[in-house]
């Protein structure tokens, strides 16, 4: 009886989904396009921030999701591919575009290989968190005594890319043209980390996060796979920094601060953690709330705080959760009538 | 082909903290054999399979598998050599399913042994990988249990399972931590057919520890008694069941036990 019901449930898992996610993507895929001719400028700027967030928030739960690690300083590297990409442009390291947003990714891997390297064997749990925050703190007091980069005011003035490919150029200096941009590449980041995640290497993953040891004993070597993602993580939190500082034209210590660390952790939550789509929902979630509270100071940080105890109390799954545990609710009623 | 035991344990010592919990113990595998190691509660058992498996570091003595030294060798390095093992309360991927289980550990070999696992850019198993996992889950009686979530399965077929992982990974030697701990009869006999099966039709030596003495008493062909971390009695079956230590200090009251 109970063996029914749970194949039941398991069956119209993967229908939902299945169903409906081709769908959601189209019509997600349509609105990204035609949004420049459809929004005001303001508006338009908050589904390019959306898009970052989102990136941001991904990377985030590539750690915590599918690995199990929990990082409370993932802006940091936000900040460096945010601050590297700044400068870049600021002080025109002669580089094609396309090269600094990878050196940026790079950067931020390697900071991550680093942290690893030297945390190899505590990779887990506490150790992780209060290291990464302790190092993007430290980051922002660094930040804040270099003068080129700004120090407390922040690193501004200067110009969006333009892309040269010998043949013909690619000016971004335009906002709906940069935001094109920005919407290509965040959904060739977002295809590749969906692969990471589906791939032989994302099961790998999700092995270690359920159970280390037993990973141990099926021949996964544990610390190097926690690296391996701790790497990729870092490397896309650093490419989505990289991919906002044309779009903001202006990188602050607020980038780097603690707030800046929860949002991804908020949105991945909020969104469902348990979902490859989920950090996605709880971004765009987070900017509907923050745009529709926006003429209320404080109110935004009051639902924010006021949803994460719902969410926390009622669907820690987050919204994908629930939402897949009402659909099963309404189709096992239909199924009994 | 060679003389060699495929698994050899010299002089193994283990503590924790200062306290030693196992004090100099030798043992030796053969290829295909079977051995069961027995002990009142407490005796150590646990701690020398960890020792065996590199779940815990060894403080003194050697581990020899293969003919090759693995005193120092990381566990998922033994395991990539052929030692797959099981835990005492069965250890699976819980949010998996029993395929995506096997999946994990059939992909995990693949890396190991560097076989070739087709074309790179396809994020699905291949197919041949989800042939072999359906395969071993028919071998250990769970097909029908594909789809499942492993935290949904029944205790049993959850050690069903665990079994699926070891063997995914082709080891040579099996160690098995208390194979049948907290099932009921028939389903203990049920999982003592699986593991002869399996050490007929692969060929893979065991080493076991079992409170259940019919468990130990069909399957293993040899048996290493255990007490304060130290080896009593060791010979086969009929040498141990004999021993008149070793009737005193365990199996006296726990074969009674058995019986009754």
């Amino acid at each position: 009886m109970t063996q029914t019901n749970i194949a039941v449930a398991a069956g119209s898992h993967s229908n939902i989904s299945a169903k409906l996610l081709p769908l959601i993507l189209i019509a997600a895929l349509i609105f990204l396009f035609l949004a420049p001719h459809l929004l005001n400028p303001g508006l338009l700027f908050i589904v390019g921030m959306t898009l970052i967030q989102s990136i941001f928030a991904l990377s985030w739960n590539l750690l915590f999701g599918f690995t199990g690690l929990a990082s409370f300083g993932h802006a940091g590297f936000y900040a460096i591919g945010a601050y590297f990409t700044a400068a870049a442009l600021r002080y025109d390291f002669n580089l094609p575009f396309l090269a600094v947003l990878a050196i940026a990714g790079i950067l931020g891997a390697m900071i991550a290989l680093a942290i690893g390297v030297v945390a190899l064997k505590r990779l887990t749990g506490i150790f992780l968190a209060v290291l990464t925050v302790a190092l993007t703190e430290a980051l922002a007091k660094i930040i804040g005594f270099i003068p080129a980069l700004g120090e407390q005011d922040g690193l501004g003035n200067f110009a969006r890319p333009v892309m040269n490919f010998g043949l013909f150029t690619l000016d971004l200096t335009h906002s709906n043209d940069y935001y094109r941009f920005l919407v290509i590449a965040s959904l060739l980041i977002i295809g590749a980390l969906w692969w990471v995640v589906h791939s032989p290497l994302g099961r790998s993953f999700r092995a270690i996060r359920e159970d280390a040891d037993r990973a141990r004993f099926v021949g996964i070597d544990v610390a190097r796979y926690r690296v391996i993602s701790f790497m990729i993580s870092g490397g896309t939190a650093a490419l989505a920094g990289a991919l906002s500082a044309p779009w903001t034209r202006i990188v602050t210590l607020d980038q780097v601060n603690w707030l800046a660390s929860t949002q991804p952790i908020l949105n991945s939550l909020l969104g469902g953690f348990t979902s490859f789509w989920g950090p996605i929902v709880g971004a765009i979630s987070f900017s509907t709330i923050n745009y529709w509270t926006r003429s209320f100071p404080g109110l935004s940080e009051i639902m924010v705080g006021g949803i994460l105890v719902v969410v926390i109390l009622v669907a820690p799954t987050g919204i994908l959760g629930l939402t897949e545990k009402l659909y099963q609710r309404v189709v096992g009623k239909r199924g009994r009538a | 082909m060679s003389t060699e035991p495929l698994l050899k344990a010299t002089g193994l010592r283990v503590s924790y903290g200062s306290f030693e919990v196992i004090k100099g113990v030798d043992l030796s595998v053969r290829d295909g054999a079977a051995l069961a190691v027995i002990g009142p509660n407490g005796a150590g058992k646990s701690t020398l399979f960890k020792a065996l498996t590199g779940e815990i570091a060894t403080h003194g003595g050697k581990v020899m598998f293969r003919g090759r030294d693995v005193t120092q060798m990381p566990a998922h390095l033994r395991t990539a050599e052929g030692m797959g093992r099981t835990f005492q309360v069965s250890r699976v991927f819980q949010e998996l399913t029993a395929l995506s289980n096997v999946i994990v550990a059939l992909e995990s070999r693949m890396r190991c042994k560097g076989e070739r696992r087709g074309s790179w850019w396809r994020a699905a198993p291949a197919p041949s990988v989800v042939g072999e996992a359906e395969e071993l889950l028919a071998q250990l009686g769970i097909a029908h249990l594909r789809d499942e979530t492993a935290a949904a399965i029944s205790h049993g077929d959850r050690k069903r399972l665990e079994l699926a992982l070891a063997l995914a990974l082709e080891p040579k030697i099996l160690m098995l931590d208390e194979p049948t701990a907290g099932m009921a009869p028939a389903d203990r006999m049920k999982i003592v057919d699986l593991i002869l099966a399996i050490r007929r039709e692969k060929g893979v030596a065991v080493v076991m520890t079992e409170h259940d003495m019919d468990v130990i008493f069909m399957i293993s062909d040899q048996v290493l008694v255990l007490n304060y971390g130290e080896v009593i009695a060791s010979g086969s079956v009929e040498e141990v069941r004999s021993s008149p230590i070793v009737r005193e200090v365990y199996l006296g009251k726990d074969m009674y036990h058995a019986a009754g």
